[in-house]
C-alpha cells in the first residue's frame, strides 16, 4: 500500500490512466489530499523586494526597506508558497531526511516559474544556491538542483567556503543577518558571467541575507543584473 | 554537528549497535565499519528497495523512518562487550499464581538451555508478571535484555512497572522519543528499535507478537535475528500465535508454554453476534442500544470498536444520544490519545469509541466491549480476540458482555468464536484434572 510521503497516511487511490489524461501532475499521487491543501500559494500584492505578501501593489515591505537604505539593489525576488508549517515539514523530510523522492513535487511548477522568469528578464544565465562539501557527502544531493529546468543556461558559478560554522537553519534571524559572506566563486566558470543578466534560485527565501551574499559575489563578478526565485517565501 | 560527532565518539554507544555514519565525516578509530549495501540489499533491514540519489548513489526506502541509509554512508559497530555492574536482584515482591510459577520457572530453565520458546497465554493470564522470573534471571547473569513490543502504548504502559520492578538502569527506546540513546543492560522498546541493534542481546522478549506492524513483516523478524547474539535467544508472548509460529514447534525450533486460564481462574468471557441487516453508520442496531441501556443501569464502562476512522464521528453522534454517559472518539493518529484513555481510567469518560488501535493494553475493571461492523477485513480473528479479551480481566468482574454487530457472518467472526471457546474447554479440562 502507498504512504503519503509526509504525513504517512494510507493512500487507496493508485494513479491510472485518466490521471495523466486529465493532466493530473503524477508527482502528487506520492501524497495525500489533506498534505497537498496545506500548502499555501503565495498570491499577490507582493512586495517588490521579497515577493511576500504586501497590503498594497508597488510597495516595499519593512525589511527590504532596510535593504533600500543600505543602497543595496533589490533582488525582485519571486517564490511559488508560503513558508508555513506543513512548508516546513515538507523541507525536513525533503531536506533533513534526505527523502529525494520528494523533490519530484514542486519539479514542475518550479521549472515553469523559472521558464517564465527567464523569458520576461532576458536571463542569461541560471544559478542555484550551492551547498557545502561535507553537507552534499551527508545528504547526496543539493537541494535546489531538481528544481532547475533542463537549459543549457544553468551554471553552478558559486562554492560554499570551508568554515565550522553552523549550519544555517541552526542559526537565529539575527546570527543570520549578520552571518559572513559564506559564498566564494568559481573562477572557471564565472568569466562567462560579465556583462550578463543572472537569476538565483534558492529552496527557502527566510532571510535576505543569503541571497543577497550571494548578488554581492554575482556583482563581483561583472554580471549585470541579479535577480532570484524561491520555492517558499 | 561538531557536538554530534564528538557524542558519537562514547564507545558505549556503539556497544551491539548499528550506527548510520557519512562517509565525509573521519572513522573513529577501533570500531568495525560495515558497508551498508551488500548487492544492492540493505544490510539494516534485509530489504532490496531503494531510491536514487544523484550521481548513481542510492538509499534504502524499506527502513527510511530509522533515518536514511545511503550509498554516501558507513555502519559503524562495536561488538557487545556486556560490560554492566552486578545487578542486586529485582525488587518486585508480587506473588505468582501455581500456573504463573510453573511457566515462569519453565522459561528460566529453557532459557539457560538457550531455547527459543512461546507463552501462549489467554488475554489476562499475565504474561508481564511471569516474565519477571526469567528477566531476573538473566540479569543477575550479566545478560543484555530487552523487551520489545511492537505497539508504543504497550511500552509506554510497561516501562514504568518494568522499571520498578528492576533496580537497573533502563533505557526505553521508541520512534517519537527525544532523550538520546545511552547503553544499558536492559532495553524496552518498540519492535522497529531492533533495526537498530546489532548482535546486542542475550535475551529478546517480544510482547504481543501477534500485533501490528509485527505480524506478517519480514522486516522486523529479520531484525529481531540481527539484534540478538548469534548465541542469544528469542522469549515469544501472545495470546493468538500465528500458525507460522506454531510450525516452528512442530519443526522443534521453539518451545511452547501454554496457559488457557487467566490469573483469577475465570473463563474467557464467550463473544456474542448479533446479526442485524441495518445501516450502523446511520444509526444504531438494536443489540448495542440494548446492550447500552443495561451498561448504564449497572453504572459500568465500554468500549466501542468501529471499522475506520471516519466511521467515528457518525457512531458518536448517535450514542450520545443514547446514553447520559459522557465519552469521546480516539484514534491512531489523535494526539491525545493516551491522556484520553487515562481519562477512561480515571472515570472522568464512560466511554470511548475507537479503532482497532485500543485492542490490547486497555485494563479497567467492570469494561464491557461492543464491535460495530465485525464483519469487516479490518477486524481480524486475532484482532477480535483481543477485544474480546478486554472483559473480565480483573478478579472482581471476571464476567462482561462482548457483543459484535455485524451484517453477516465471516470467516474472522467464526474463528476468534471458536479460539475463545478452545482455550474455555482447554481450561476446564485442566481445572479438572488438577482436582
Amino acid at each position: 500500500m502507498k504512504k503519503c510521503l509526509i504525513c504517512d497516511k494510507k493512500l487507496y487511490e493508485e494513479p491510472t490512466m485518466i490521471h495523466t489524461l486529465w493532466g493530473i501532475d503524477l508527482a502528487e499521487s506520492d501524497y495525500c489530499l489533506d498534505c497537498l491543501m496545506a500548502f499555501e500559494p503565495l498570491i499577490g500584492p507582493n512586495c517588490l523586494g521579497c515577493g511576500r505578501k504586501v497590503k498594497e501593489e508597488g510597495k516595499v515591505c519593512g525589511d527590504c526597506g532596510y535593504w533600500k537604505k543600505k543602497q543595496v539593489t533589490l533582488l525582485k525576488h519571486q517564490a511559488l508558497y508560503v513558508y508555513n508549517e506543513q512548508m516546513k515539514a515538507y523541507m525536513a523530510k525533503y531536506k533533513f531526511i534526505g527523502d529525494y523522492r520528494m523533490a519530484r513535487l514542486f519539479q514542475k511548477r518550479m521549472h515553469e516559474m523559472i521558464r517564465q522568469i527567464i523569458k520576461k528578464e532576458k536571463i542569461d544565465y541560471v544559478v542555484p544556491i550551492p551547498v557545502s562539501k561535507t553537507r552534499y557527502g551527508t545528504r547526496g544531493f543539493n537541494q535546489v538542483v531538481p528544481y532547475l529546468p533542463p537549459t543549457p543556461k544553468v551554471i553552478e558559478a558559486l562554492k560554499v567556503r570551508k568554515n565550522k560554522g553552523k549550519d544555517q537553519s541552526e542559526k537565529s534571524r539575527q546570527a543570520r543577518l549578520h552571518a559572513k559572506q559564506p559564498f566564494i566563486l568559481d573562477q572557471e566558470k564565472v568569466k562567462r558571467l560579465k556583462g550578463k543578466r543572472v537569476l538565483l534560485v534558492d529552496d527557502v527565501y527566510t532571510t535576505e541575507r543569503t541571497l543577497y551574499h550571494a548578488q554581492a559575489r554575482l556583482l563581483e563578478a561583472g554580471a549585470t543584473f541579479v535577480t532570484s526565485c524561491s520555492l517558499a517565501r | 554537528m561538531e557536538g554530534i560527532k564528538r557524542e558519537r565518539m562514547n564507545d558505549g554507544i556503539l556497544y551491539g549497535r548499528l550506527l548510520t555514519w557519512p562517509k565525509v565525516w573521519p572513522v573513529p578509530k577501533g570500531v568495525t565499519v560495515i558497508e551498508p549495501f551488500k548487492n544492492g540489499r540493505c544490510f539494516r533491514c534485509g530489504q532490496n528497495e531503494h531510491s536514487p540519489l544523484p550521481n548513481g548513489h542510492y538509499f534504502c526506502l524499506a527502513c527510511l523512518n530509522l533515518g536514511r541509509i545511503s550509498t554516501h554512508d558507513l555502519l559503524l559497530t562495536l561488538p557487545e562487550p556486556n560490560v554492566f555492574e552486578s545487578f542486586p536482584g529485582m525488587s518486585w515482591k508480587g506473588h505468582l499464581t501455581t500456573d504463573q510459577g510453573e511457566v515462569g520457572q519453565a522459561l528460566v530453565n529453557y532459557y539457560r538451555k538457550k531455547k527459543d520458546q512461546l507463552v501462549w497465554a489467554v488475554t489476562g493470564a499475565g504474561k508481564t508478571e511471569m516474565l519477571f522470573l526469567l528477566i531476573n534471571d538473566a540479569l543477575r547473569n550479566g545478560d543484555r535484555v530487552a523487551l520489545l513490543s511492537p505497539r508504543v502504548d504497550v511500552v509506554l504502559e510497561l516501562a514504568p512497572r518494568l522499571k520498578a520492578a528492576f533496580p537497573v538502569f533502563t533505557q526505553v527506546l521508541y520512534g517519537a522519543q527525544e532523550a538520546p540513546y545511552q547503553y544499558s543492560q536492559f532495553v524496552i522498546g518498540t519492535t522497529h528499535q531492533a533495526l537498530r541493534f546489532y548482535r546486542a542481546f542475550d535475551l529478546i522478549a517480544v510482547d504481543e507478537v501477534d500485533a501490528f506492524p509485527f505480524r506478517n513483516n519480514p522486516i522486523l523478524e529479520r531484525a529481531l535475528k540481527q539484534a540478538k547474539k548469534e548465541t542469544g535467544s528469542t522469549v515469544y508472548l501472545s495470546a493468538t500465535p500465528s500458525k507460522k509460529l506454531l510450525r516452528q514447534e512442530r519443526r522443534g525450533k521453539l518451545i511452547v508454554h501454554e496457559l488457557p486460564a487467566r490469573f483469577h481462574g475465570h473463563l474467557l468471557p464467550e463473544i456474542q453476534v448479533f446479526y442485524e441487516g441495518s445501516n450502523w453508520q446511520l444509526g444504531p442496531p438494536k443489540a448495542l442500544a440494548e446492550a447500552i441501556l443495561r451498561w448504564e443501569q449497572a453504572g459500568l464502562p465500554f468500549l466501542l470498536f468501529v471499522p475506520h476512522v471516519d466511521d467515528l464521528e457518525g457512531v458518536f453522534d448517535y450514542v450520545q444520544k443514547l446514553t447520559k454517559y459522557s465519552g469521546t472518539t480516539v484514534h491512531a493518529r489523535d494526539k491525545d490519545r493516551l491522556s484520553k484513555v487515562s481519562r477512561l481510567r480515571g472515570h472522568n469518560y464512560q466511554y470511548l469509541i475507537t479503532t482497532t488501535i485500543l485492542e490490547r493494553g486497555v485494563t479497567l475493571p467492570g469494561l464491557q466491549v461492543a464491535v460495530l461492523g465485525a464483519d469487516s477485513p479490518v477486524f481480524s480473528a486475532s484482532a477480535l480476540v483481543q477485544i474480546a479479551g478486554r472483559v473480565g480481566r480483573s478478579q472482581e468482574s471476571a464476567e462482561g458482555d462482548v457483543i459484535f454487530l455485524a451484517k453477516s457472518p465471516t470467516w474472522a467472526i467464526f474463528q476468534a468464536k471458536r479460539a475463545i471457546k478452545k482455550r474455555n474447554r482447554l481450561a476446564q479440562k485442566r481445572r479438572t484434572s488438577k482436582k
